[in-house]
Order: structure tokens, then sequence, then C-alpha cells
């Protein structure tokens, strides 16, 4: 017998004799290596001795690893619902190892079996045992896709029996949804009861969850999921979908009454076939042949432009694979189309008809068609593309012609930029003191500053590395889309830019941002607004900004943006706000283990507050959130 | 002997009023001043005093000879205690008529002087404007882009209302202590008065947006008098109290050290500013000032 068995064996007869306390070190060495033990060695209820000694030492692994044993060495020695208790508690704690184990012991006997582990989830969500169940899952998952059939059916019964929606949204989260044939048909299932029980919230988080549209509100989530729902139906619109007619006066009254007035007109004119506010560009066929995106909003758009973006040319598309429908004036179609020419198309609508009345007055519109279910598996369709799409060198894009980033480089030159050098894209429209200190950064650290629609860029200082050509009043022109792509960084308040730097892998420091926050997958850094409540002479809460609607903010003329506002303004970030961004996104593109635990507490605090996405790599810059902290409720 | 309108609320009642209603009891705003011979009385406890004369304090002794001060909201007295930074000079063998009313613009603040050197002979003056001269905002309301930029007083008014305020007596001006240090401009205030919350009685309390772009404004406007009131002061011979210089904080950390806001200043520091005042005054006090104003 090796000394270390000794010990084991010393200790062990020490707690087996109730003898005074172990040293908590030799009690630690004895519980951690218990598993190495044979479990006949000693009684049963020798064991559940050692299953209370090591509870009591709150050595809970090991204790629980005596419990197993004693359960299967004499299955009635314990009474068996206590156990359940004991199981439900450990797994609601987080200890899943422990409870998965303690449950499968008293009811499956065999811990590697899947049909046991089956058996067990069946066993105790008939129970009602729900902490089990998530344990169970959680574990097994990797063997439940290896066996998907007869787990599906389970998970789905447990769904229909309970309607348990928490747990439809954690089974989404967990991605087991992507693993079960029909989860829709459920899931239409748990939200319809949902519905009727009055559980609004709840139904239009786990639509949200199910259809991943993190980047919408959840009004907006459920509005344009009705509206999704809508188009997959399209054929047989008349009848419309279960969910829609059944709750459809959700849709035309309050917050949704924007949505569903574009949206009828949309429908009202594509079953008439009279395209007549389309411009002539538009084939007939169109909406059924190409998917197509319209919006108002844009920076919550990234998540789908990316995703539909990438389908196309995983799909190998050779014409356009979008088309965005834009009302009067936006900017954001005709700058996706000069960034994407081969690929998206823009439909301008024209001011007077009754579709662009409606796009105008659509507070935020947000709509996709021709991914429909596949938008499930957008996210995935991301990962496995975007590496392929970002790393290569020939971008399968056509950015710009060749001639067009000649003429944009020499443009460039002309106005001071040395051929090679690294520059900050910078397009902020606040006023030039703001910018400053960040600019004067910026060229301390080697970079020149390629100035876009900056007021003042002159006075921002005197170095001959601020590039500020003049700004073609017809748009974007050559030299700036030339710029914005090739930028090492791109410093912005411009939602638009931002989702192009974005698409195009420019890491982005978006400043002034108004909820909702967008999501983005890169290398982001948000520097939110503070908001200041007039009447009341203090800043507003982070979870108190996330719940404002500023859906108005960018129909810069609309008289609700003001109205709506209630004595709330924005205030501008700080020189000091943006220069430490902006030397926080270079530490973060320069070191991927940028942020520290502590510091990734305080985003996910930042995360919980606005309810914002936790999958979405944007964040605010970590500097800005420790410097207002007390915003943090 | 004076009659007395004799105001009594209980602290309810008082708590209930606006701060303008509040004022309105012992304020004529339809004239800009004071409603002389009113006491207001809250819970039994005097609170707010007028005298004979329409000045916040006590009656003026009949034979002390008297230094008149006159200013803002800054240099009002505190309820209650009715004491004020003009009360605390302290100068032996004077008395202080504080003639200051919350709200004064420069304009209202000669016209004070002017109307009370017919009744009382000074021995010396004091004035310390308040930031209305600065934006023009009025009394209770709060300062705007719009004020900050399109009402500033332009310098050439000022010099006129200031040469106003020569008389046979000493003078001595004030420049305009604010809490805005230049270090605001690229911090902000959030950050200082989101750390502060907290403290008691550290708290600091926001009188304006907390924009930079107002605030820039507004530090802008503070520094162009106070820049034109010293060299006014050389230019002139009127006593300069650079109280700016003095109090102003040294570093972001001290934004609230002195000031309850972006101009008041905390009442522990009345005894403080009144000794300085009364130090800069004092020698000045046995003759007329030492160099006269120019005929122009």
């Amino acid at each position: 017998m090796t000394e270390s068995e000794l010990l084991q064996d010393e200790a062990l007869t020490r707690l087996l004799n109730r003898e005074a306390p172990l040293s908590e070190s030799e009690a630690q060495v004895y519980f951690e290596s218990v598993a190495q033990l044979d479990p006949k060695a000693i009684s049963p209820e020798q064991h559940l001795v050692l299953f209370e000694r090591g509870m009591g030492l709150q050595l809970v692994a090991g204790a629980v690893d005596h419990l197993v044993w004693a359960v299967q060495l004499s299955p009635d020695l314990v009474p068996r619902e206590w156990c359940l208790e004991l199981v439900d508690h450990l797994a609601t704690l987080g200890g899943y190892d422990c409870a998965l184990k303690l449950c499968l012991a008293l009811g499956c006997g065999n811990l590697v079996e899947l049909s046991a582990i089956q058996k067990a989830f069946c066993l105790y969500a008939a129970k009602g045992n729900f902490g089990v169940c998530l344990a169970i899952l959680e574990r097994a998952l990797p063997k439940f896709e290896e066996q998907l059939g007869t787990s599906a059916d389970q998970v789905n019964e447990l769904i229909r029996r309970r309607g348990e929606i928490e747990f439809a949204i954690w089974k989404l989260r967990k991605r087991l949804a992507r693993l079960l044939s029909d989860h829709s048909k459920e899931l239409v299932e748990a939200v319809n009861s949902s519905i009727v029980a009055g559980h609004l919230d709840s139904t239009i988080t786990v639509l949200g969850e199910g259809q991943e549209l993190e980047s919408l509100s959840e009004v907006k989530r459920w509005g344009l999921l009705m509206i999704l729902e809508c188009w997959e139906s399209l054929d047989t619109w008349r009848e419309g979908p279960s969910v829609v007619s059944e709750k459809k006066s959700l849709l035309c009254g309050g917050p949704f009454s924007d949505l569903y007035s574009v949206e009828s007109e949309l429908r009202r004119q594509f079953l008439s076939e009279q395209n007549s506010d389309l411009s002539e560009s538009s084939s007939p066929e169109w909406p059924k042949t190409i998917p197509w995106i319209h919006t108002i909003s844009t920076a919550e758009l990234v998540y789908w432009v990316e995703a539909a973006l990438l389908k196309g040319l995983a799909e190998g598309a050779s014409g356009p694979i979008l088309r965005s429908l834009c009302p009067p004036g936006h900017c954001f179609g005709d700058l996706i189309s000069w960034f994407l020419p081969e690929l998206v198309e823009p439909i301008n609508v024209r001011g007077e008809g009754r579709l662009a009345k409606a796009l105008e007055q659509a507070s935020e519109f947000t709509g996709l068609r021709g991914l429909g279910v596949d938008s499930l598996k957008a996210e995935d369709l991301i990962e496995s593309l975007k590496n392929q799409w970002f790393s290569s060198v020939n971008l399968p894009l056509r950015l710009c012609s060749n001639a067009e980033i000649d003429r944009g480089n020499r443009h460039l030159i002309e106005h001071g930029w040395q051929e090679g050098s690294e520059t900050v894209f910078l397009s902020v429209a606040a006023d030039t003191f703001l910018l400053k200190r960040a600019v004067r950064t910026a060229l301390k650290q080697g970079f020149s500053v390629i100035c876009y629609n900056t007021p003042e860029p002159e006075v921002l200082s005197e170095s001959d590395r601020i590039i500020a050509p003049k700004i073609s009043p017809r748009g974007v022109s050559t030299w700036a889309r030339v710029a914005l792509i090739s930028s090492r960084l791109c410093i912005t308040d411009n939602c638009e830019l931002a989702l192009i730097a974005r698409l195009f892998g420019v890491p982005v420091l978006q400043t002034h941002v108004l909820p909702p926050y967008p999501y983005y997958f890169g290398d982001e850094l948000l520097l939110p607004s503070i908001m200041w409540n007039c009447d009341e002479n203090r800043c507003l809460s982070w979870s108190e900004t996330a719940a404002l609607d500023l859906r108005h903010h960018h129909l810069k003329n609309d008289p609700r943006f003001e109205e709506g506002m209630g004595g709330i303004v924005a205030i501008e970030n700080t020189p000091v706000d943006l220069e430490q961004g902006f030397l926080e996104l270079l530490e973060r593109i320069s070191d991927p283990a940028w942020r520290s635990k502590a510091d990734q507490d305080l985003i996910s605090r930042w995360q919980s507050c606005c309810s914002y996405s936790t999958t979405a790599t944007a964040v605010p810059s970590l500097r800005f959130l420790k410097r207002y902290e007390a915003l943090l409720t | 002997m004076h009659q007395i309108r004799k105001i009594s609320l209980d602290s309810q009642e008082a708590e209930n009023l606006s701060e303008r209603e509040f004022y309105s009891l012992f304020i004529d705003y339809n004239v800009g001043q004071h409603i002389p011979n009113t006491e207001l009385w809250i819970d039994g406890r005097l609170c707010i005093k007028i005298n004979s004369l329409g000045c916040a304090g006590y009656e003026v002794e009949p034979d002390l000879p008297v230094i008149g001060a006159f200013g803002s909201s800054s240099s009002y007295i505190t309820p209650y205690e009715l004491t004020s930074w003009p009360t605390e000079m302290n100068i032996e063998g004077y008395q202080v008529l504080n003639a200051s009313l919350p709200g004064y613009d420069l304009p209202k603040t000669l016209g004070a002087y002017q109307r009370l050197r017919a009744q009382i002979k000074f021995e010396a003056v004091v004035v310390l404007m308040g930031n209305h001269n600065m934006c023009q905002s009025g009394c209770f309301s709060k300062i705007s882009i719009e004020e900050t930029s399109n009402t500033w007083m332009p310098i050439e008014q000022f010099r006129a209302n200031h040469d106003e305020f020569f008389g046979p007596h000493p003078l001595a001006f004030c420049t305009m202590p604010t809490s805005l240090s230049p270090e605001i401009l690229e911090r902000g205030i959030l950050e200082y008065l989101l750390r502060s919350e907290s403290i008691e009685p550290q708290r600091f309390q926001l009188n304006t947006m907390p924009s930079i772009k107002v605030m820039s404004r507004f530090l802008k406007n503070m520094q162009r008098y106070n820049d034109f009131l010293r060299e006014y002061c050389v230019e002139t011979g009127a006593i300069l109290v650079d109280l700016d210089d003095i109090l102003g904080p040294k570093s972001y950390d001290e934004i609230g050290e002195n000031f309850g806001d972006f101009v008041h200043f905390r009442p522990s520091l009345l005894k403080r500013i009144g000794s300085i005042v009364g130090e800069r005054l004092g020698p000045h006090l046995n003759g007329l000032p030492k160099v006269s104003l120019q005929d122009p």
C-alpha cells in the first residue's frame, strides 16, 4: 500500500468513525480522490455516512459520489423522494454533474447509455423535476444530436405538456431547436398557448429567441415575426396563418400599427401585382425569386445583411441577391448598393405613392424575405463563411472597380495621404472640439486621419496627416468608399457607415449611440450616449436608457422624435470618451485577450441592464463603462 | 419704526411652494426689487428679513459707516441665518448693506446701486456680478445653448455699466468664480457628478444641461467677463478681487469643493470669501480710490 493510499485509508476510517474533524485539506484530498475507491469496499450505510460528512464539509461532489453508490448498492436505503429533491436542488444551484449523476443512479443505474439518459429525462419530466431535465439535456446534448429522433419527441412532448416558456427559451438558447425537425410546430403551439394565457412578454421572447432576431427590440421582433410568418404563407395569404389571424388585432393597434401599415400596403401591392410605386427596374417576379430586404432602419440590419450576402455568396449568386426598398431620401440603400453593386439592388420608392407614405410613417420597419426559416441558421452560416469572406485576399465582392480604387487613391493622395500609410476613418458630426483629442491621439499613434463629413476638419490639427477632401453633395464619393474599406479602423456616429465598415471587416468605434443599441459581431466598440432627464436633473441609468423608444432618432425632421423624448436629451460623448475608446479599440484589435474577468463582469452587467445580446461581440468601451459605473443599475 | 409685513408659514406650506412662489413672498418681480419691511417666518423662525431699504438683512445702524454689496444669488443671504459673504467681511467700524438679489442682471444691479446711493452714503462698494450677466437667463431658468450663444452681453455694455458704479467711495469688483474648470471640457461633468452622487454634502447640483457644448460656451463667457474685469480694474484703478483665481477648482476632483453648482458657493465658504474681500477692501477704506476714473 502506498503512502497516499495509507493516508486515504486513514482518512476514510476517521470519517467513518465520526472522529474529530479532519483538517480541511485532508478532507479535501480524500473527497477529491473518492472516485478511485472501489464502491463495494464499504457498505451502503457507510457510503451514506461519508455522504453526510462530505456535505457537512461542503465537499459536495465527493459526497454525492458516495450517495450515488449508496443508492446503487441499496436502492431502498435512501427515500427516493428525498433524493429527487436533492437532485433538483443541485441542478438549480448549477451542480449539474452531481445532479445528473444522482438522478441517473436513481432512475437508470447505467450512467453511459444514451437510452438511460432519455429514460431519466422522461421520468423526471413527467414528475416535473424541471431542474433535472435541464441538467440532463445540457450534459447530454451532444448525444442527443446523434440520437435525434426519439429525443426530439420527448423534448417536444415536455414543452407541449408543461407549456414551459422558459424551458423553450432555454432549449433554443442551447441550439437544441435546430436539431429538432418539427420544432416550428411545437413552438407555434407553445406560443399560441402563451398568447391565450396573456403571456405576451414570454411569447415575444420565445419567438425572438427562436428566430434569433436578437438585433430587434422585443416589440419589433414580435411584429416582424408576425410579418415573416405572413410572408412564409404568401400563397395562402387570404386565409393567413393561424397566429396572425387569431391575433390580428395586435398588429393593427398600438406599437404594431406602423409595421402593419407598411405590411398591408406591401401585401396589397403584391396581391394586385400593381407595382406602380416601385421603380421601373423591378421585374414582376422579384418578390418571389430574389431574397430582398427593405428597411428604414439601418444599424440593426448588419446581421441580416451579412447573412443574406453570405448566403448569396455561398450559393454562387451571379446577380443581385438582395434588393433594398428604401423610403425617399434614405441613404442606406444607396450606400449598400454603392459598396456592393453586384449584390444589392436598391429599389427606390417615389415620394408620392401610398407605399412611400406608409414607409415614411413607419417608425421603423425591417423585413427580410427569402431567408425565411433558413434564417434560423443564419448565425451558423455566418460563422462558417465569414472567415472565408473576410480573410480572402481577393474579396469575392466587387467593392469598387480597379479604376475607381485608383481614382479614389489619387484623390486622397492629392489631399495629402501618403500611399500605404495607415488611416483612421473619422466621420463624427460633433463639434470639432469634441474630436480634437482623439484626433491628436490617432496622429500620435502614427495614423493619418481621413475626415468624412466632419465639421471644420481644418481646425482639428495642423498636421499634414489630416486628410479631408471635399464632400460631394451627390453622395458618398469614390475616395470615401476606398478610404473607408481600407482604413485600419473607423470612428463614426453614423449607423450606415458603421454598418458598411463592419461588413468589410473594419473595426468600428461607434460614438453617440442611441438605443436600440446595434448588434455587431466583430471588433466594434460602442460609446452610447448618456441620457439626461432635464425635469429631474439627473442621468438615466442604462436600464432606463435602454427602455427608451428612440426609433425616430434617424428621422431628424420627425416631430415625434422631439415630442416623444419627454424632457430627455442625449448628452454627447466627451473628448476623453472618444480618445479612450479609440485607444481601447486599438488594444482590442491587437490583443484578443484584451479584457479581464472583471471587465467581462462589467460588460455582463451592462448587457443585463440593457437586455443586450450576450452573443454580440460589440460592447461598450470598458473605460467608458467604468467611468460611468454608477449608471449600471 | 416701520410697519412690518409679516408672513408666517408652516414648513409644510413652504415646501409646497415653487421656488418662484417662495421668492415672490418678498420680491416684487414686476419691478425687480425686494418688498421693503417684509419678514418671512417659517415654523416660528425668522427665515428672511427685508429691511426698510429693500435689502435682505437687518436694518442699518444709523451711526455706522456703510459698505454696499451688490450682486446676485451668489451674494444673497442664506435663509434663517441671514448671513452672506458680504456680511462676513467683518471690517471693524463698518456695517454692510447687502443689496444683492437673486436673478439680478448687471443693469438691475446698477439700478439698485443708483437707487440706494440717493439714500445711503456708501463708504465703499463691492460688486460681484451674477451669472445672469453672462447669459441673461433671468431668474429660475436654466442655462441653455441659445442663451449662452445668442445673448452675450457686449463688452462695451459691461464697461458702460461698470463705469456707473464709480463714486466718492472705494470700489471693488470681484471676478466671477465658477466651478467649471477647463478639464470639464475634456471629461464632461457627468463623470464627476456620478462619482460624487453618493457623497453628502459634496453633492453637486447641475444648473444647466451637462452638455460639454453648453458648458463650453458658458465657461468661455465667464472667462470673457473675468478677463474684461481684470483689464478694466487695471485701467480704472478699481480694486480687483480675483475670486475666480482664488476659489476656482485647481483640478477635476475639486469641482465641488467650493461650489454647490456651477456658480454658487457652498455656505461653508461664506466666511472665507468675506474675509478675502474684506482684506482687499480694508486698506482702501480711509479715502477715495487711489486712482480715480478718468473723464471720458
